[in-house]
C-alpha cells in the first residue's frame, strides 16, 4: 500500500515523472533536430550573417511587450472580476474567453480589414508591429485574466473577509494581488513566448521575426535543416530570456495553505469596484475583440450566406470537438502529474518552469513534420498512434502543456500538506486519499485547464494542418484553407458560427457551473 | 488476459475516434491538393459520383503560406498517405520531382493539351491554369489609364506609391518572380524589383490581402491570379483585370498540375483520378466554377467571362527551370528584398 504522504516527501520518483513528461514533450521534434545536428554542416552556417539576430530582437520585443501588457491589463481585470460583482460579468467573461479560440491569422485579418474600413495610413497603430502586438495580446489579456480569476478564487472566504475587515477594499485588493501574481506573471511570460513561434499576424500586419525566418524555410525552402536550426537558435534565446523568471518566480507560484477553507469569498458589491470592473472587462473586450471582429464579420452585413456555411461546419464539427477534447483531457492529465511531481519543491518546479517555456517557444511546424517522419519509420499497426485523429489530438495536447501545467502548479501548489500527511498518519491509501480529498479539490482547476487548452488547441492550425488525417478537417482548418479564395461573406458566415457556437458553449457551460455551485 | 467488456469497449471507442479501421482505407484515394477547397472539393465530390470510388481530400493553399502540403509530401516519402497531388501550380510539382516523392505517369487523357505546360519526363502533367494578371480599382484609376504591362508598377511614375504586390517569396508570386528572372534576365529580374520599391509599391502578405486593399482602395492596383480577381468581382467590388503584356514578354500561365505520389497506397486509384482531373469534363468544369480557369484543351467551351488561351499571349517558359532559379532567388535576392519592403 502506497501511503499518502508519498506526495508531500521527497522521493526519486518524481524526477523520473519530470523526466517522462518532458521527455514525450520534446520527442516530436528530435528527428528534426537529430537529422540536422548530425550533419555534416556547422551547426551556425545559414544563421550567421543572415539578419537571424535581428529578428530574434525583434521577435523578442513583440514577446515581452505582450507579456508586459498581458499582466498589467490583466491582473487588475481578473482580479475585480473574482472578488466583486456587476452586472454582466458572467457573460463579459465568457465573452473574453473568444480571442483564446480564434486562430492568431484571423485575427490580424480583422485588424487588417478595420484598419482599411477606418480609412487608416498602414503605418498606424493597427499594422506593423503595434498591430501585431495587439493581435498577440488579445489572447494573452485573457489567458493572464482567467489565471488571476482562478487563483483569487482560490482565497478562502476568512482570507478575504478578514483582510476586507481590517484594511478595506484598497488592501484587500492589494493582498489579492500579491497572491496571485507569480502565477499571473508566469502566464503573461508564457503567452509572451507562445508569440515566438506564432508567423501568422506578423507575416498579415507586415512585421517580420523569428516566426517568419523559420516560415520561409520551412515554406519557401524547403529546408528543413536550415529551420531546425533556427528553432533550436529560438530555443536558446528563449533559455536565456526564461531562466530568470524561473528563478524568481519558481518558489512563490503557489502557496500551499495549513489548513483548508473549502469556502470560496462572495463576491462583493461595492459600488465604486463593480464599476470598476464592469469597466475594466468591458474595455478589454472592445479593444481587443469587437473590433477586430467587426473587421472580420463586416461582409455578412452585406450577404450572410447561412446555408453554405452550415454545411462546412457540421461537415467539420466532429473532428473540431475530438481534436479539442483529446487535447484538453490529455494536458491537463499529464499537466497535473507533472505539478504533482512537482509537488512543492523550489528545484524541481524551476527545472519544470524552464522546460515549459522551452515547449512553447518551438514552432508547431516542428513538432508536426517530426512526428510525421516517425510516422513513416512505425510499422502500420501503430497508426492509431501516429497517425490519426488521437496523434493530432496528443500533439495539440503537448503544445499546450504548459498552460495545463501552470494551473495545475497553482492548483496543487495551494493545497494543504496537512490533510496528506494527517491521512497518512490515519492509514488512507494513497488511491482513497486522491479519490476522496485531492481529486475534489482539485477537479473545478482540471475542469478549468481542459477547457483553456480546447480552446487554444481549437485556434492551433498548424499542427492540424499538418498531422489531420484524409478527410479529417476541422472547421479552423476550413477556413484557413477557403479564406483565400472563397467569397469574403462565406469566410466570414463560417468565422460567425465558430464564435457564436463556441461562445455559447461557454455560456452554458458557464450557466451550468455556476448553478450547480450554488446549489 | 481476459479482456473485461469496458476494456472492450475502450478499444472499439478508441478505433472509431481514431478512425483507424482500416476496412474503409481498401478502395479511397487520398488527394492532397493546394487548389482552394471550394474549387476542388466539388471536382472529387463529381469524380466519386462517376466511379463510386471516395476521394479523401487533404485541401491546402500555399496562398495562405502555411508549412503546408508539400512538406507534409516530402515528410512522409518513406510511407506516404497519398496517392495524387494536384497542385495549384508547375513549381511545387517540379520541387517533388527534385525531391524523388513523385512517380512518372503519362496519362491517356494528357493527348491534346499542349507540351509546354507538362514535364516532359511525365513526372508532372498540367492542365486548367490560371493567369497572373492586373487587378485594378475603378474608382482611382479610370479604365485608359489602367496599366497594360506589370513592368508600368515598377517604372511608370503614374502609378508611384499606388501598386500592391504580395511577398515574392511565396506562392504564385514567388512562380512570377522566378519567372522574371528567367525571362528578362538576372539583371532584367533586379531591375523590376528594385523598380517597384522606387515606384512605391508596397509588399503584402499574399494574393489574398493584394485583391482585399484593391477592392477597398487602400491599393489602386496589383498583382494577382486570374481567380482572385473574378472572385472579387463577383463580389461587385469596383475592380476591373487588364491580361498584361500582351504586346511585351506576355501573359504569365500557371497550370495546376498532376503528380502521382511515387509509393501512394492506391497508385491505380491515383492514375484513374489523374485521369479524370486531365479530361475536356473537368477543365469545362473548372472554367465553369469561381476559379474561372482557362482550360488547356482547345476543344472545351468556355463561358463568356474566361479567356480562352488562343485568345491570350502567354508568357513563353520553361517551367522545369523555375523551380531551380526560384530555390536560388529565395536564398538571396528576392528573400533580401523582401526583408527590405516589409514594412
Amino acid at each position: 500500500m502506497i501511503s499518502s504522504d508519498t506526495l508531500e516527501k521527497s522521493g526519486r520518483w518524481r524526477s523520473v515523472v519530470l523526466a517522462i513528461v518532458f521527455l514525450m514533450a520534446f520527442a516530436p521534434a528530435f528527428p528534426l533536430l537529430w537529422t540536422t545536428f548530425s550533419e555534416a554542416s556547422p551547426p551556425a552556417q545559414g544563421l550567421l550573417g543572415s539578419g537571424f539576430g535581428v529578428a530574434i530582437l525583434h521577435s523578442l520585443s513583440i514577446a515581452i511587450t505582450v507579456a508586459a501588457l498581458s499582466i498589467f491589463l490583466g491582473v487588475p481585470a481578473g482580479l475585480l472580476a473574482a472578488l466583486y460583482d456587476f452586472p454582466g460579468r458572467r457573460a463579459l467573461l465568457a465573452l473574453l474567453a473568444i480571442p483564446l479560440l480564434v486562430p492568431s491569422f484571423l485575427w490580424a485579418i480583422g485588424l487588417s480589414q478595420l484598419r482599411i474600413y477606418l480609412g487608416l495610413p498602414p503605418e498606424s497603430f493597427l499594422s506593423g508591429w503595434a498591430g501585431t502586438v495587439l493581435a498577440f495580446t488579445a489572447p494573452a489579456i485573457s489567458l493572464v485574466l482567467y489565471m488571476t480569476l482562478l487563483s483569487a478564487r482560490h482565497l478562502s472566504k476568512n482570507q478575504v473577509e478578514s483582510v476586507r475587515l481590517v484594511d478595506g477594499e484598497r488592501l484587500l485588493f492589494r493582498y489579492a494581488a500579491r497572491a496571485v501574481l507569480p502565477a499571473a506573471i508566469l502566464t503573461g511570460v508564457l503567452a509572451g513566448v507562445l508569440t515566438l513561434s506564432d508567423p501568422g499576424p506578423g507575416q498579415i500586419l507586415g512585421f517580420s521575426g523569428v516566426p517568419y525566418e523559420i516560415l520561409l524555410s520551412f515554406s519557401a525552402l524547403y529546408d528543413f535543416a536550415l529551420a531546425a536550426k533556427q528553432c533550436a537558435a529560438l530555443t536558446g534565446a528563449v533559455l536565456f530570456v526564461s531562466i530568470p523568471f524561473a528563478v524568481l518566480i519558481a518558489p512563490n507560484v503557489a502557496t500551499g495553505l495549513l489548513g483548508r477553507d473549502i469556502q470560496q469569498a462572495p463576491l462583493s458589491r461595492n459600488k465604486t469596484a463593480s464599476w470598476m470592473g464592469l469597466l475594466a472587462l468591458g474595455c478589454i473586450l472592445v479593444t481587443t475583440t469587437v473590433l477586430p471582429m467587426i473587421g472580420i464579420l463586416r461582409p455578412l452585413f452585406t450577404e450572410f450566406p447561412a446555408a453554405r456555411a452550415f454545411q462546412e461546419v457540421s461537415r467539420t464539427l466532429s473532428n473540431t470537438f475530438l481534436y479539442a477534447l483529446c487535447a484538453g483531457v490529455i494536458a491537463t492529465a499529464l499537466g497535473f502529474f507533472l505539478a504533482i511531481a512537482v509537488g512543492r519543491e523550489s528545484a524541481l518546479r524551476r527545472h519544470a518552469l524552464i522546460g515549459l517555456f522551452l515547449i512553447l517557444s518551438l514552432p508547431p511546424s516542428l513538432n508536426a513534420l517530426g512526428i510525421i517522419k516517425i510516422g513513416t519509420m512505425i510499422p502500420a499497426w501503430l497508426d492509431p498512434f501516429f497517425r490519426s485523429r488521437f496523434t493530432v489530438g496528443m500533439v495539440l495536447a503537448l503544445r499546450f502543456l504548459p498552460i495545463a501545467t501552470i494551473l495545475a502548479m497553482r492548483s496543487f501548489g495551494s493545497t494543504s500538506t496537512s490533510q496528506a500527511l494527517v491521512a497518512a498518519v490515519h492509514g488512507v491509501p494513497l488511491s482513497l486519499y486522491v479519490r476522496r480529498v485531492l481529486g475534489p479539490i482539485l477537479l473545478p482547476s482540471a475542469a478549468l485547464s481542459c477547457v483553456i487548452v480546447a480552446l487554444l488547441a481549437t485556434a492551433e492550425v498548424g499542427t492540424v494542418l499538418l498531422l489531420r488525417p484524409p478527410g479529417a478537417d476541422s472547421l479552423p482548418v476550413q477556413i484557413f484553407t477557403v479564406m483565400a479564395n472563397a467569397p469574403e461573406s462565406l469566410v466570414a458566415a463560417l468565422c460567425f458560427f465558430y464564435i457564436a457556437g463556441a461562445a455559447a458553449l461557454l455560456m452554458v457551460g458557464w450557466t451550468l457551473t455556476e448553478r450547480r455551485r450554488i446549489a | 488476459m481476459k479482456l473485461g467488456s469496458s476494456q472492450v469497449f475502450l478499444m472499439f471507442a478508441f478505433s472509431l475516434a481514431t478512425g483507424s479501421f482500416a476496412v474503409a482505407a481498401l478502395r479511397e484515394i487520398v488527394v492532397y491538393t493546394s487548389v482552394d477547397d471550394v474549387f476542388a472539393r466539388p471536382i472529387a465530390e463529381q469524380f466519386t459520383k462517376k466511379t463510386g470510388i471516395p476521394v479523401k481530400l487533404v485541401p491546402d493553399t500555399e496562398e495562405t503560406k502555411s508549412t503546408g502540403l508539400l512538406n507534409r509530401l516530402i515528410a512522409e516519402k518513406k510511407r506516404p498517405q497519398a496517392d495524387v497531388f494536384w497542385s495549384g501550380d508547375p513549381v511545387r510539382a517540379e520541387i517533388l520531382k527534385s525531391k524523388e516523392v513523385s512517380a512518372v505517369y503519362r496519362s491517356p487523357n494528357a493527348k491534346g493539351l499542349p507540351k509546354a505546360y507538362s514535364d516532359p519526363a511525365g513526372y508532372w502533367t498540367g492542365f486548367s491554369a490560371r493567369a497572373r494578371v492586373i487587378l485594378y480599382n475603378t474608382n482611382l484609376i479610370p479604365k485608359e489609364k489602367a496599366p497594360k504591362s506589370i513592368l508600368d508598377l515598377s517604372n511608370n511614375p503614374e502609378f508611384r506609391g499606388k501598386g500592391c504586390i504580395a511577398n515574392p517569396l511565396f506562392g504564385t508570386t514567388s512562380m512570377q518572380a522566378s519567372a522574371l528572372f528567367v525571362v528578362l534576365g538576372d539583371k532584367g529580374g533586379r531591375d523590376y524589383f528594385e523598380g517597384l520599391t522606387r515606384n512605391g509599391v508596397k509588399m503584402v502578405s499574399s494574393n489574398g490581402e493584394v485583391r482585399r486593399r484593391i477592392a477597398e482602395g487602400d491599393c489602386a492596383v496589383g498583382i494577382a491570379d486570374s481567380d482572385d480577381a473574378y472572385e472579387t468581382m463577383k463580389d461587385k467590388k469596383p475592380v476591373a483585370v487588364v491580361y498584361p503584356d500582351e504586346k511585351g514578354i506576355g501573359t504569365m500561365m500557371i497550370p495546376n498540375a498532376t503528380v502521382l505520389v511515387a509509393g501512394g497506397p492506391n497508385s491505380d486509384g491515383g492514375k484513374q483520378f489523374i485521369d479524370y482531373l486531365l479530361s475536356p469534363d473537368t477543365e469545362r468544369a473548372l472554367s465553369e466554377s469561381d476559379a474561372a480557369q482557362i482550360p488547356l484543351h482547345s476543344e472545351v467551351k468556355v463561358p463568356p467571362h474566361v479567356r480562352t488561351l488562343d485568345k491570350l499571349h502567354p508568357m513563353k517558359l520553361d517551367y522545369g527551370k523555375l523551380a531551380a532559379k526560384l530555390d536560388e532567388l529565395s536564398r538571396g535576392f528576392l528573400k533580401d528584398w523582401a526583408a527590405k519592403n516589409n514594412r
